[in-house]
């Protein structure tokens, strides 16, 4: 989901899926508990066919575990072209996997921004790669298209050639398709940067600032962004119903928010593993397209406790009484309404239930703002403080210690002899009274 | 001329409350931080969802008895831009009404002339800018003052009737004025004063005993748990278990610890995050915090206070209920700020300026470092949990112990002359 959209239709372009038959059992965690952390997100879109109705979000440093499970559990005994293309899959720029339970059918696609070495290493120029064939059951489809121009706003256009392997000659192609997703361009390409304010307290601000002032699409188009909190993290949705605070933020409102949405809660006491905002930005009216801008997405953090496991990373937490936790960044983009009747999924390359789609119509089209790339990881992380609980004793001990001697003091208080104290205190009066 | 004359000073405490509420206004349409407390959104979401048939429980947070929302009705009535601040106004009025009661019950303790001095005291509630704050950024403790005032008034008054059914309708409210149920049955027993040479505590115990049972508290004990019954079964007919469970079974129940004031916080939020750690090397302490709370606020302070001097019983009461609670908010602060004036004349941190001021030094002192060490925790990310926020916590715990010994000490002593005065003024109350 953190893809760079606007190189998915780049000059050269190349999709592989391969489709593998498997025995339902793609998760092996037990569904109990799986209910309680998978969130329900609103989908407006009922139509759209293929809506997820259950949402997770967590996120992976690398893909590791997948191209593990991928090797050992999906590809055939022996079948090294299979164990190669798994080993890519781990330096994929962005990765799909679909699983249709009628059919079960696994789809697993993956998009490369350059060409990976069998070795793992990204080539810097040209396309230099070898596909063998697969057995002769599983056909293996190569093409080598490029973009042409499109006649209609929401087409993408391709033309080049197309191969089966072991079957045919490479036949040259042309074909248009409605898209979903398009990178939003402009003259000059607008780029969004993504920082919390420092410092970050216990409500931290995320800031999304983009680097020129860009005027929408199309006059009908609206600007969001779709954050995805883990549950360390969330949004107070009664704070963002106050108008001045959506102005003050850049922000004009908030149009969903799914999963975890207590107020309250630390971050051990809830279960569902976080929440997914839309969030439609305010961008200011141009006046001069030179000048940056920046939003604001206020949060809060859930109260947070040290890692149970005394690992060497755990300690080094310890020690300092934070912990780190990180989001990735939300993707930003243009929500544009497409003619009637365009048929977004006859496009071979589209890409659907990834979070925000769902929460719009099913003739929405997306333009996205490209992240500035060379920040690197596209995660944020901030330390949060915590109680350590290596003082626990000191805790208990001072706790009760104070509040015995108190209650003690007020008892002593209410039985104790009065004359000398009352003689000494308030000379004249308190023997009076007594 | 004097400022202190009941015309003036009731116009300059309507006029400060007044005033801030409609710079409230202005403020919150003005500003992106709004004047209005978080509360006040959602007691009137709340009304709104009961306008709309609805449960107020489908506010998140609402955790007040649904009959709160049902007298917030008329926020959601338009034009809003008059009627949303319906609320803030019955708060603030309600603060008003406190203060006159606060007012009347100190005026008779004094002769007629000596008005003045009553109005003076009156006046610390009056036009005290941290209620008249509290109250129109639309915090609801003003309604539970002016139930707590006006329950002591009514007894004052010999208004058992009364003052019963205000007590049921401020334990539906809030549990916590619960425990004035026993001292006011103390005060309204037959029993002899309690003194100091007074043999053995047994025979302290059974004459109190004794005394309790007579026609006024059974009348006390009739009416407030017929209106609470009444009240709470209403509104679980309404809203369901709901109601029970967001109103007070959440108060047994909660885990988040988010930090305030209280002694215990820093405790509580050990054990919730760190279960392991409690359950192998030491007792759960948190689960019997409730015990030096109810011991000294709804037995001991009672017993030993109740004869001598309701209000400032009721205010030690509060004031060790509150210290010794699990959970802290300056909001608070108002339930027991709301009796202080009926204790100020016979205290000691009067008499004693120098202790007085040493005092309020401490209480505000002790709070200041607590808000420094939250504003570094909250804004700053510092990990003040330890020892910061805990040290102060039970910083502020030791100033309200050793304040709540000096204003027993007071009452157990007596004013003397002021003493004799007071009788007097408990048989004109009586007489009204």
């Amino acid at each position: 989901m953190k893809a760079v959209l606007d190189k998915t239709f780049g000059s050269t372009l190349t999709a592989q899926s391969c489709e593998v038959q498997i025995i339902s059992r793609l998760v092996a965690v037990g569904a109990d508990k799986l209910q309680k952390v998978l969130t329900r997100p609103s989908i407006t879109s009922e139509r759209l066919a293929s809506s997820a109705s259950l949402q997770y979000h967590e996120t992976s440093r690398n893909l590791n575990g997948l191209v593990v499970y991928v090797k050992e559990k999906l590809c055939p005994k022996g079948e090294t072209r299979c164990h190669k293309d798994a080993l890519r899959l781990a330096h994929a720029d962005h990765l799909d996997i679909d699983y249709d339970a009628v059919s079960q059918t696994l789809t697993i696609s993956a998009y490369f921004e350059g060409a990976v070495s069998d070795l793992g290493e990204k080539q810097r120029e040209g396309w230099d790669e070898s596909i063998s064939d697969y057995a002769a059951s599983v056909p293996t489809e190569i093409g080598i298209l490029s973009i042409q121009k499109a006649t209609q706003p929401e087409e993408v256009s391709l033309g080049g050639f197309l191969i089966t392997l072991d079957k045919d000659k490479p036949k040259p192609t042309l074909f248009s398709f409605p898209s979903r997703h398009h990178a939003y361009r402009s003259n000059d390409k607008p780029l969004f940067d993504v920082r919390f304010d420092t410092p970050t307290g216990l409500h931290p601000t995320l800031r999304l600032t983009f680097n020129r002032t860009q005027a929408p699409p199309a006059p009908s188009c609206s600007m969001h962004a779709y954050p995805v909190l883990p549950s360390s993290l969330f949004i107070d949705k009664y704070q963002m119903s106050s108008a001045n605070f959506l102005a003050s933020n850049n922000l004009r409102a908030l149009r969903a928010l799914d999963g975890e949405t207590d107020l309250e809660a630390p971050v051990w006491a809830v279960e569902k593993w976080g929440s997914a905002v839309l969030l439609e930005l305010a961008p200011p009216t141009i006046t001069n397209a030179d000048e940056g801008w920046s939003a604001t997405v206020p949060l809060h953090l859930r109260y947070q406790r040290a890692p149970a496991s005394h690992d060497a990373a755990g300690n080094a937490t310890a020690k300092d009484s934070t912990v780190a936790i990180s989001i990735p960044w939300p993707v930003v983009f243009w929500a544009c309404p497409a003619e009637e009747g365009t048929k977004m999924s006859t496009n071979p390359f589209d890409r659907a239930n990834l979070g925000y789609d769902g929460l719009f119509g099913p003739r929405t089209m997306f333009y996205h703002v490209s992240p500035a790339a060379d920040t690197g990881s596209l995660v944020e992380s901030i330390a949060v403080p915590i109680l350590d609980p290596q003082y626990g004793a000191w805790i208990e001990q001072g706790t009760v210690g104070t509040i015995v001697l108190g209650f003690l003091w007020v008892c002593w208080a209410l039985v104790r002899p009065l004359k000398q104290q009352s003689g000494k205190a308030l000379p004249g009066k308190g023997e009076k009274a007594d | 001329m004097t400022l202190f004359t009941p015309f003036k000073i009731l116009s300059l405490s309507l006029l400060l409350r007044l005033s801030l509420l409609l710079y409230g206004l202005f403020q919150d349409a003005h500003s992106p931080l709004p004047y209005t407390d978080v509360d006040y959104y959602v007691f009137t979401d709340a009304a709104r969802f009961v306008a709309h048939s609805a449960s107020p429980y489908a506010r998140a947070t609402y955790r007040y008895t649904p009959l709160l929302a049902y007298i917030l009705h008329p926020t959601t009535w338009s034009p809003q831009y008059m009627w949303f601040s319906f609320g803030k106004v019955l708060f603030a009025a309600s603060d008003i009404v406190a203060g006159w009661l606060i007012y009347l019950i100190l005026s008779v303790h004094w002769k007629q002339k000596e008005n003045m001095r009553a109005l003076k005291f009156a006046s610390v509630w009056l036009l005290n800018p941290f209620v008249a704050t509290i109250s129109t950024r639309g915090s609801s403790e003003g309604l539970l003052g002016v139930m707590v005032i006006g329950l002591l008034y009514a007894i004052l008054r010999q208004q058992v009737v009364f003052g019963g059914v205000l007590l049921g309708l401020g334990v539906h409210f809030k549990i916590y004025p619960v425990i004035y149920a026993p001292a006011l049955v103390l005060y309204l027993s037959s029993a002899p004063q309690p003194s100091p040479s007074t043999s053995s505590p047994f025979a302290y115990l059974y004459q109190q005993a004794i005394g309790i049972l007579n026609r006024a508290n059974i009348i006390l004990t009739l009416t407030s748990l017929t209106t609470f019954t009444i009240l709470t079964l209403a509104m679980y007919h309404l809203e369901g278990w709901d109601f029970i469970q967001h109103t007070y079974l959440h108060h047994l129940t909660r885990s988040d610890h988010r930090h305030n004031f209280s002694a215990y916080n820093t405790l509580l939020h050990l054990s919730s995050a760190y279960p392991a750690l409690g359950s192998s090397s030491f007792p759960p302490f948190e689960r019997l915090a409730f015990l030096p709370q109810i011991i000294l606020s709804a037995i001991l302070i009672p017993l030993a206070l109740a004869k001598r001097d309701i209000a400032s019983c009721m205010l030690t009461q509060t004031y060790a209920f509150v210290g010794f609670n699990k959970v802290v908010t300056s909001q608070y602060f108002v339930w027991y700020l709301v009796l202080l004036p009926l204790y100020l004349p016979e205290s000691s941190f009067l008499r004693r300026p120098r202790l007085g001021l040493l005092a309020l030094a401490l209480w505000v002192g002790s709070q200041a470092v607590w808000l420094q060490q939250g504003y570094q925790l909250e804004f700053l990310g510092s990990p003040t949990f330890w020892p910061g926020l805990w040290g102060s916590g039970v910083g502020f715990l030791a100033v309200n112990c050793w304040i709540l010994g000096v204003m027993i000490q007071d009452i157990r002593i007596g004013r003397g002359e002021e003493e004799q005065a007071k009788t007097d003024g408990a048989k004109k109350l009586k007489a009204l």
